[in-house]
Order: structure tokens, then C-alpha cells, then sequence
């Protein structure tokens, strides 16, 4: 699926220009003409960016922004604005927008930042994909595996093990293998670098 | 023999003394046998002790005196109101006090009962006994009278006048009691031990009383009405040897109470003599006893009594005197007016004369005169109508600056029968005509006043008119000569203390009669009409161009205060141009993209490019069309164009600007630029009250009526939260602002631009919140 550059502005001329601009590059663009539409049509899940004018007369920008981040869709968002008006543009950082822009813009640097976005929404995406993964195969040890595994990330020995947990030092060399093989791990490192992606302690 | 008989004497007088009875005088209040019964045991029990007789003998209270000036007892037993009198006039001196028991307490002093029905609802006080009956014993009786007079005294009451009945019943006391009981009397007073004898003895019941100013706080548990005073001293006096008297104490204090002699007496024994000072207090305060003297020689009781008299004494005294001062002061005046009357009547002589010697030249005089005044008259008349002239040119409303000047010089001609009049003003480099009215032939060519000579005088004379009647023959070398001139009047013309220009009026032919002081006054005040018109021309036109200036600065401050808006404005399009150029580069460098495709791109840039331009024109023209230009002007057409400029900041406050234009609007005269200015202002005004109001109900409505095809009105109305009463007289003052940033000039600005338009600028709060700015301008009149 190709990633899409979404552009939400109630002025006719920023938003095509900003399209024709963003074309030229080859990039794919979807218009939106007020927060509500865009809130209504757009392709939630799908890869690329979004640009938001702040100011717009029904849903302004930082609102549309807290309603879209709200619905859990990750993809980053870049806030266009005529004004500079620092205050907004901090708020707008701290609640996680992925850039701030003011009018009027570089072109090259508008479209570098485009680029930049739909990058780091491919990373995060691809990222996600792995973590998923490692998920899936933690959901599927046993309680007993699972406790084993735990004790294994802290490098503890299997008789150290055996004592803390009061079982025989070979049933604990049991659940060890059958969990190496689960996770797919050939090492305990391995085992360790599977466990940081799944963010687990 | 002598001696014998004289030692006899003596030695009998000794006998019979040792052999003769002591006698004791006893104040016998319940009569004399009942004295007798009481005392005589007592007597028994001294001559049983000392070994001598005693004797009763009963006296009342004069006798006692008697008795004791006579020598006749030796000692006394009394009442300690009688005794302190004693003391005072014999010297009587009390060698011990009666003991009472009563319910089996031994008491050595008494008091008395003020007692009324219990059931008397009308006397809760020694205060309410006022105007109420009254019984007691006796006036002299100290427990069964004087006792309570004190405490009435004290709380006010004066019983020898403040009752309506005052009845002294005698004893015994038990009479007093049943009076009150079955109401003959409002109150009474006894001592305190014959109601409680009363009480327990069953006669009455002590709830049928009600004791009046009860007294507590003392060691008796009877009740009382007043203090407490020692009981009844037993005194020896003056004469009665010292050891007699020091055995009869001792008898007397070594008396068991129980004693049959004590019994009979219906005492308990005998104590120490007191301290009698509390009775000496009480006859202090009633004036009785040997305090009597007070009570007559009291100068305020002596003034009350006579208080009327003195009154009366006084006013006529008074009286006396302001009849005295009056008549010395009408002697006063008589005499003063008399002097004068003098000193009139030979000034009238004198006058008199004088009015003699001068009838005789007056009517060669009133003669003279009358032709004078007759010829002053025509002047004056002539004069008048000119000056009626001259006011209605300077008061017309519909003259200009300049008609009014010809108009002014016109009648100036015609009134001093001159045919040329010039107005010559003063520059820098030498004089130049202004105004020229007359026949123009007369001077050809000239460009300066008429004569620079005759000029050069009026200036050094300030506004006083120069009149030359006949320059040939008053001065060859003034120069007129030259231009043909006979006859000349001029006068400078002064603006604010300084000489502006100069008025000249000439002829050719010399005068046919003399100008009068009246005809010079006149010239004076046309000068000075002209002074005043050119003066308010001057400041007229200052106040244009302050006016121009002050607008200016004010659509620069606007501007000023606009310029986010504006930036915004311009960011939009400008944006969106750039972007269209750098896409149709892009596609350029890459070679591929067809010409209809790229041109499609170019003509959106220059789209965006216009917009730019366009906001930057509109600002421009706002900030530099600076000269006032008077034309036809619609003022719809100026409420559209500033809702255009003002559409993005109304948008930015989030401010609805809804138009209801009324559209057969007649055209007015005045100032495009300024108008537009002032409805800027109210709208700018209108936007900025609203931005308390919440988001989404700034409504801004501006309204234009024509009113009754007279005025055009042009209103403001915001739903803000309107204007402070206090400051809505201050509002269109200059510097007058309520807002952080504001300058208090755009209301001012306005207010000075709608009156130079002969319009009127108001503003009002809505009841429902809000305000309402309107301004009304006169339709332009069809010319």
C-alpha cells in the first residue's frame, strides 16, 4: 500500500498548491476540506502523513489532532499554520504532533519534512510488525515456561532456578528448551534483544 | 458659822447624794407606765450591783431635755436618734448598747420594713410610692419613721410631699401593719422585728407583704427595707461622776442575757456602746437632730424657694437695661442725623446759586447742541444701517470666506461714498491686493495697496482709521498725488495682536463732508469683522489639516494594530503561489510533464500572486489617500469596502459581521477616506467588545437607513459586553481608552470627522448587553 500525504485545509489555494507541490515530488495526496470530512473519510490505519491547517472554522486543527490521537491511529501528523504563535506550537509538540510548520514555508523543506514523515511512519510501522511478532510467541509459552523465561533474562543458573521455583533441575532444562524453540532464540542474548522489542522488564 | 453652815451644806449634799436615787431617763414612746413596767427591773439589778438606788424615770422626747438641763437624771436611755441629738447639745456619752434576741439570735442592731400588699400590683419600688398613702409611727420615732425617710429620700421621694397621705398612727406599731394588710394605706413602714413578732405570732402571714427595697448582703436574716443602725445606747451625761459611770458599765455589760432583769426589759443583755456614726449620716441626710441647722441656712433650698422671685427680678432688670441701650442709641442716631441734615441744607444753598448763574448761558447752549445732536443722529442712523449690513454678510451661513470679504468691502464703499476699495495683505516681500472691490480702472495694474505711503502710517497706527479728506492740501509728498487720489480712509486690519492686512477705501475727488467719529468708529469695526473672518479662515484651515493628520495617523495605528491579520492574509496566498511554482519547477528539471499541465500550475501562482497584491493595494490606498477630497460619497459603498479589509481580523476573533444596507441610500457630501475611516473604527470597536463573548455568538451588524430623506444613519451594533455607564460621557474624548493596546484616538478621530461633516456621533448600551455606535450625516442637497 502506497503511503498517502493527507491534507486537511479550508483554503482552496494552500491546500491544491500544497497538492500540486507534493505531486510534483511523486508523493500521493488525499484532500480534505474541514476536520469533519477528514475525520469521516479518512483511511484510518493506512501509511503516510497527515498536515492540518490550525486554523479552520468548524474543528481546528489541535482539536482535530487530540480526535485523531484519540481514535489510536499512530501516523504522524504535521500542524500548518499561518501565524506563528509559540504557545500553540509548544502544546502541539508536547501532545506528540510530529512537526510544526509556519507560513510561509520552504517548499524544499516542506517537502523534505513530507518525506522525513512518511519515512518515519514506514519505520515505526515495520518496527511494529516486529514487536507484534514477539508478542505472539510470548502469548504462547506456558505459565510455568513463562516464569522460567523471567529467570533466564536475569542470566540465573538452572539450579538456581530448580531451588527458587522447587523443582528438579532437569524439568527446569525442559521448559527452558521448549521455550528457546517457542521464542525462536539460539541464545539467552537473543533471548534478552526478543524481550527489549516486546518491552518487556 | 458660815463655813459650818457651808461644810454642812457640802457634807449634806454628799448625804444626799450618796443617799439620794440615781435616776436613769428613759424615752417612754409607749407612754409612761409601760416605761416604768419595762425599766424598773433593770433599775433593781443596778442598785442590786452598785449599791445605790436607781430609779426609772420616763420622759418623752422634750422632757428628756428638760430633764437633762435641769440636772434631774444622771443618766439616759434612748433612741440613737434621740441620743445623737443629746450628744450633740449635752454631751450625753453612751456607756453601752442594748442587746435584742429575736428567734434565737442576738442582735445589737435594728432596722425597719417598707411594706405594701402583696396583691398591689402598682408598687414594685420605693419609686412607685410617689402619690400613694403612707403610715408610720411617729415623725419622731427613729426605727418606726426616720429609718425609712432616709431610704426614701434617696430613691427621690420627699414623704412630707410626695405622698397623697402621710399618717403617723402612734403605737402600737401592730395597728400599722393590719392598715396595710386590709388596705387603708398603700404602705407603711415599722421596724423589722414587729412584722416578724407579727408573723410568728400567727396575726399575719409574711407572703401577704411585699417588702420594698429589700436590703441583702447584711448579717440579719430579717428582712428589711433599710440600713442597719445600732440599738438603743445606754448614755451617761455630762455631770454624773466618772466612776458611777464606769460601775454602771460594768453592771450593765456583766448582765447575763437571760438575766430576769434582761427578760423584763425584753433586751438580751447589754454590749460595748457602738459606733453611732450611721445615725449621724442619717440626720446629715435628713437634716434633723443637730443637723436641723443645715436644713435653714441651705442656700440652694433657700433658692428654690424663692427661685420664682428671682426670675422675675432678673428679666425686669434685664429689661431695664436693654431699654437703656436702646434709647442712648436713637439719641445717638438723632444726633448724627441732625448733622447731616445741616450740612445739606448749605450744600443746597450753594447749588441753587450755582443752577442760577447757569440758566442764564443754557439755552444758547441747548441750541448749539440740538443741531450737534441732530447731526449725530443721521450719522448714527446711517451707521446703524450699515452696521445691520455688515452683520448679516458676516452672519450669512451660505457665504464663503472670499464673497464675504467683497460683500464687506462693497458696503464699506457705498457707505463712505468712495468708489475704490482695496484689501492689501501683508508678506514678506512688500504687499499684495487680496481683494479689490470698486471701479478696477482706477487702479490699472497694480498689485499693491493703494498708496504705500499712506500704508505705511496705518500700520504704525495700529487699527485707529487714518482719514486724509484732502491730500492735496494736507500732504504733496504722501504720493497719492501720483495715483490721482484726493481722498483717502484706511485702517490696518489686526489678526491676534498682529497687523494681517491692510483696508483702504479712495477717491479722486476731495470730500464733500467731513467724516464724523462715528463714521471712523464704523471703519474700526469693519476692520475688525475682517480681522475676526480672516482669523476663523486661518484656524479653519489648521483644524483641516490637523484633522488630516490626526485620520492619517490614526488609519496608520489601525494598520499597526491589524498587522497579524494581515500577515495571515498575505501568508495564504503567497503560500500557495510559491508552491505552485516550485511544483511547475520540479516538473520542469524532470522533463516530462506536458505545457497545458505546467501552465495549469502557473495560472493557479498567479491566481495566488493577485490575491497578494490585491491585499497589499487595498491596504496602501487605505494608509495613503491623505488630502480631503469632498465628493458625492455612497456609504454603502464604503461599508462594503471595510468589511473586505476587515474580513480576516473579524475572522481571526471569530466575529460574524452581518451587513443590512439599506439600498436607495441617498448620496452624501464629504470624505470617502474618512467616512470608510469611521466605520473602521466602529467596526474595530465593535470586535474588540466582543471578545469576552464566547466563540460562535460574536455577531457584528451594521446597519444604513436613510431617515426621512434628511439624514443618512450609519449604526454599529455589537452583542459585547457594552460600556461602563461612568465612562460613556468620556468615550469619544481624546486618550480616552479602555483597552490594553489602544491609543483613544479612534472614537475621537470619528467624533471630529462626522462634526466637520455636519453630522452627529452618539452611542448607547443595549438593555439586552452590547452597544450601539451610530452616526448621522445630512443627505447631500440636489444643487
Amino acid at each position: 500500500m502506497n503511503p498517502t500525504i493527507n491534507i486537511v485545509d479550508d483554503d482552496r489555494l494552500a491546500r491544491e498548491s500544497l497538492k500540486w507541490l507534493a505531486e510534483s515530488a511523486h508523493l500521493s495526496v488525499r484532500e480534505f476540506e474541514c476536520g469533519q470530512h477528514f475525520l469521516d473519510r479518512f483511511d484510518y490505519g493506512s501509511p503516510g502523513c497527515v498536515v492540518l491547517d490550525v486554523r479552520m472554522p468548524d474543528i481546528n486543527g489541535m482539536e482535530l489532532y487530540t480526535r485523531l490521537k484519540k481514535t489510536g491511529d499512530t501516523i504522524p501528523v504535521i500542524i500548518v499554520t499561518g501565524h506563528a504563535d509559540v504557545s500553540m506550537a509548544v502544546r502541539a509538540m508536547k501532545a506528540g504532533a510530529y512537526d510544526f510548520v509556519e507560513k510561509p514555508y520552504n517548499d524544499a523543506l516542506m517537502l523534505e519534512l513530507l518525506q522525513n514523515a512518511i519515512a518515519y511512519d514506514r519505520d515505526s510501522r515495520e518496527n511494529q510488525v516486529k514487536v507484534d511478532d514477539v508478542r505472539f510467541r510470548i502469548d504462547r509459552l506456558t505459565p510455568r515456561e513463562h516464569e522460567v523465561m523471567k529467570f533466564v533474562l536475569r542470566a540465573k543458573q538452572n539450579k538456581v532456578i530448580a531451588s527458587e521455583l522447587g523443582i528438579s533441575i532437569k524439568t527446569v532444562e525442559l521448559h527452558r528448551a521448549n521455550l528457546m524453540t517457542k521464542m525462536n532464540a539460539t541464545s539467552p542474548t537473543e533471548l534478552v534483544r526478543l524481550a527489549m522489542i516486546a518491552g518487556l522488564d | 458659822m458660815l463655813v459650818v453652815i457651808g461644810g454642812a451644806t457640802s457634807v449634806n449634799d454628799l448625804a444626799a447624794e450618796e443617799s439620794a436615787a440615781i435616776r436613769i431617763g428613759v424615752l417612754a414612746y409607749r407612754g409612761k407606765v409601760p416605761a416604768v413596767e419595762r425599766w424598773s427591773a433593770t433599775a433593781a439589778y443596778l442598785s442590786g450591783r452598785i449599791g445605790r438606788r436607781f430609779e426609772i424615770v420616763p420622759v418623752n422626747l422634750d422632757e428628756m431635755a428638760d430633764a437633762i438641763n435641769s440636772g434631774t437624771i444622771q443618766f439616759t436611755l434612748t433612741n440613737p436618734g434621740n441620743y445623737v441629738s443629746l450628744e450633740a447639745r449635752f454631751g450625753a456619752s453612751r456607756i453601752a448598747t442594748m442587746q435584742t434576741r429575736d428567734q434565737g439570735q442576738t442582735r445589737v442592731r435594728y432596722g425597719a420594713v417598707i411594706i405594701t400588699r402583696a396583691t398591689n400590683p402598682d408598687i414594685a419600688s420605693l419609686s412607685d410610692l410617689k402619690g400613694k398613702s403612707f403610715m408610720a409611727v411617729s415623725p419622731v420615732a427613729f426605727g418606726g419613721f426616720q429609718m425609712a425617710w432616709r431610704e426614701l429620700m434617696e430613691s427621690g421621694i420627699d414623704p412630707f410631699s410626695d405622698f397623697s397621705d402621710l399618717q403617723f398612727a402612734g403605737f402600737p406599731q401592730d395597728k400599722i401593719i393590719h392598715a396595710v394588710q386590709n388596705g387603708t394605706v398603700d404602705a407603711a413602714t415599722v421596724r423589722a422585728e414587729t412584722l416578724m413578732r407579727m408573723v410568728e405570732a400567727g396575726t399575719v402571714k409574711l407572703d401577704e407583704f411585699r417588702i420594698l427595697n429589700p436590703q441583702h448582703g447584711n448579717d440579719s436574716t430579717l428582712p428589711l427595707s433599710t440600713r442597719l443602725y445600732p440599738e438603743w445606747p445606754f448614755a451617761t451625761l455630762k455631770n454624773t461622776p466618772r466612776d458611777l459611770a464606769t460601775r454602771v458599765a460594768q453592771a450593765l455589760l456583766s448582765m447575763p442575757p437571760d438575766h430576769p432583769a434582761a427578760r423584763t426589759s425584753r433586751t438580751a443583755g447589754w454590749t460595748v456602746p457602738l459606733d453611732y456614726s450611721p445615725v449621724h449620716r442619717l440626720m446629715k441626710t435628713l437634716k434633723i437632730g443637730p443637723y436641723q441647722v443645715l436644713r435653714q441656712t441651705s442656700f440652694t433650698a433657700f433658692l428654690e424657694r424663692y427661685a420664682g422671685w428671682f426670675a422675675v427680678a432678673t428679666l425686669v432688670l434685664l429689661f431695664l437695661i436693654i431699654l437703656l441701650g436702646y434709647i442712648s442709641r436713637t439719641n445717638r442716631k438723632l444726633k448724627h442725623t441732625q448733622s447731616v441734615l445741616r450740612s445739606e441744607i448749605s450744600e443746597r444753598k450753594r447749588s441753587q446759586e450755582a443752577l442760577a448763574r447757569y440758566r442764564d448761558t443754557l439755552e444758547e447752549q441747548v441750541t448749539e447742541r440740538t443741531e450737534d445732536l441732530k447731526n449725530t443722529n443721521r450719522s448714527l442712523e446711517k451707521s446703524r444701517i450699515a452696521l445691520r449690513e455688515l452683520v448679516r454678510i458676516t452672519s450669512a451661513p451660505d457665504l464663503s470666506h472670499d464673497e464675504k470679504l467683497d460683500r464687506l468691502l462693497d458696503t464699506g464703499r457705498e457707505y463712505f461714498a468712495l468708489p475704490v476699495a482695496v484689501l492689501a495683505s501683508i508678506e514678506a516681500d512688500g504687499q499684495r491686493i487680496c481683494r479689490i472691490s470698486g471701479d478696477a480702472g482706477l487702479v490699472p495694474g497694480r498689485s499693491g495697496p493703494l498708496s504705500d505711503k499712506c500704508v505705511a502710517l496705518l500700520i504704525e497706527q495700529k487699527g485707529e482709521p487714518l482719514d486724509i479728506p484732502d491730500l492735496d492740501r494736507t500732504s504733496a509728498d504722501c504720493g497719492c498725488r501720483q495715483q490721482g487720489w484726493n481722498n483717502y480712509l484706511g485702517a490696518a486690519v489686526m489678526v491676534d495682536g498682529h497687523i494681517h492686512c491692510t483696508l483702504e477705501f479712495a477717491g479722486t475727488d476731495a470730500r464733500s463732508h467731513v467724516f464724523s467719529k462715528w463714521d471712523h468708529e464704523l471703519l474700526k469695526v469693519m476692520a475688525q469683522w475682517i480681522g475676526d473672518e480672516v482669523e476663523l479662515q486661518i484656524a479653519h484651515e489648521a483644524q483641516q489639516r490637523h484633522q488630516a493628520e490626526f485620520a492619517r495617523v490614526s488609519r496608520m495605528s489601525t494598520i499597526g494594530e491589524m498587522a497579524a491579520s494581515l500577515a495571515h492574509e498575505l501568508n495564504q496566498p503567497l503560500t500557495g503561489a510559491i508552491n505552485y511554482c516550485s511544483g511547475c519547477l520540479r516538473m520542469l528539471r524532470e522533463g516530462n510533464t506536458s505545457p497545458e499541465t505546467l501552465a495549469r500550475g502557473m495560472e493557479s501562482a498567479v491566481e495566488g500572486a493577485t490575491l497578494a497584491a490585491n491585499i497589499i493595494r487595498r491596504v496602501r490606498e487605505f494608509v495613503q489617500k491623505g488630502d480631503t477630497q469632498q465628493s458625492a460619497v455612497d456609504l454603502n459603498r464604503a461599508v462594503r469596502n471595510v468589511a473586505t479589509l476587515v474580513m480576516h481580523e473579524a475572522r481571526r476573533h471569530d466575529v460574524e459581521i452581518k451587513l443590512d444596507l439599506d439600498e436607495n441610500l441617498p448620496l452624501v457630501q464629504g470624505d470617502m477616506i474618512q467616512l470608510e475611516q469611521v466605520v473602521l473604527n466602529f467596526i474595530r470597536n465593535g470586535i474588540d467588545a466582543m471578545d469576552a463573548v464566547k466563540s460562535g455568538n460574536r455577531i457584528l451588524a451594521i446597519t444604513t437607513r436613510c431617515m426621512k430623506g434628511e439624514k443618512v444613519m450609519v449604526s454599529a451594533t455589537d452583542n459585547g459586553e457594552g460600556i461602563a455607564e461612568e465612562a460613556m460621557p468620556k468615550i469619544f474624548d481624546a486618550f480616552y481608552t479602555t483597552k490594553p493596546e489602544g491609543m483613544g484616538i479612534g472614537l475621537s478621530i470619528s467624533r471630529s470627522i462626522i462634526e466637520s461633516h455636519q453630522g452627529s456621533i452618539r452611542a448607547r448600551s443595549l438593555s439586552g448587553g452590547g452597544t450601539e455606535f451610530v452616526f448621522e450625516i445630512p443627505v447631500q442637497q440636489a444643487s
